[in-house]
């Protein structure tokens, strides 16, 4: 029979578990981010992710020339020989030539700098 | 780990804590969970978007931004181009020369790191709490920053404020440390 101690520890080590990966998501995306240097005093944040297989996250908070802040986030999802692209939730755009091969680069960028830094003990 | 909190003293401080052991077990785990999905979105993204630049590449094909056709996505999913302002994207950002900036010489460990300092904290925090409580005498329940800094609006004395304080700052820090992350 169960034991409550052995319940909680094992809730206990699956909190942990999810915690982490988690923050795995959220390393990755900082990293990420840091693929693309803020340049610019208007720009506060970025961050760059594989949110899961078929779809990257372009995350950027921005500044106005009024002081105001804008959140846009980007999701680029792949399908079979295209990309969609959709910001903060509005309708999906094909991706142009130019942003398909900025979005590659990154996508590359990314397992390099990225991935193998964060799981180094794997093959990438 | 509310659960947790509802339990004895040292049996919850036991609980809360992680050692070692546990933390690296749950660093492999939760490690094992998530790689195969930036390896496989790598892989997919570089065999797609290569097929992508292909055909754009080709003189006459598509041009930039152009709708998706209905195939690709159910007609309530088509893009409204009328919508679409001139958003910032990926495509103006300028790439960073050589290494990421401040990359850290192990994120991952800096991270594992972070997580034991913070369930530290917390234990640390608890205990305090519950030489509080035990002080106080009256069983009250202290399972947040906010019921941990109301107390200090109470005097019982200047060595229990002290505690009172440090519990406080204890939860603060927690508080802050997850805000952070989130």
């Amino acid at each position: 029979m169960t034991s409550l101690f052995d319940t909680i520890t094992r809730k206990k080590q699956q909190d942990l578990v999810l915690d982490m990966h988690k923050r795995l998501i959220q390393k990755e995306a900082e990293l990420g981010g840091r693929l693309f240097p803020i340049d610019n005093e208007d720009i506060l944040r970025r961050e760059f992710f594989c949110l899961d297989e078929n779809t990257w996250v372009w995350h950027e908070e921005v500044r106005d020339e009024n002081g105001d802040k804008h959140i846009y986030n980007t999701r680029y999802e792949v399908g079979p020989g295209r990309v969609l692209k959709s910001t903060n939730g509005q309708g999906q755009q094909s991706l142009g030539l130019q942003e398909a091969e900025h979005l590659l680069k990154a996508v590359r960028l990314y397992r390099e700098r990225v991935l193998k830094q964060l799981y180094p003990n794997h093959d990438w | 780990m509310s659960n947790v909190l509802d339990l004895p003293g040292n049996l919850k401080r036991a609980l809360m804590g992680d050692s070692p052991k546990e933390i690296e077990s749950a660093a492999g785990q939760a490690i094992e969970m998530r790689r195969p999905v930036p390896a496989l979105g790598v892989s997919n993204a570089e065999r797609e978007i290569s097929d992508l630049i292909n055909s754009l590449s080709k003189p006459g094909n598509k041009a930039v931004g152009e709708l998706v056709d209905m195939n690709f996505r159910r007609p309530s999913m088509m893009p409204d181009m009328t919508e679409m302002s001139p958003l910032p994207t990926i495509v103006d950002a300028p790439f960073a020369d050589g290494s990421i900036s401040n990359p850290g010489n192990n994120p991952l460990d800096a991270m594992l790191e972070d997580i034991r300092a913070e369930r530290n904290e917390a234990v640390a925090a608890e205990r305090d709490a519950d030489d509080l409580r035990e002080r106080r005498g009256d069983g009250a329940t202290i399972t947040s920053a906010e019921d941990a800094r109301n107390v200090q609006v109470v005097d019982f004395g200047a060595e229990t404020n002290a505690q009172a304080l440090s519990a406080s700052d204890h939860f603060a820090n927690l508080e802050n440390a997850w805000k952070d992350t989130e």
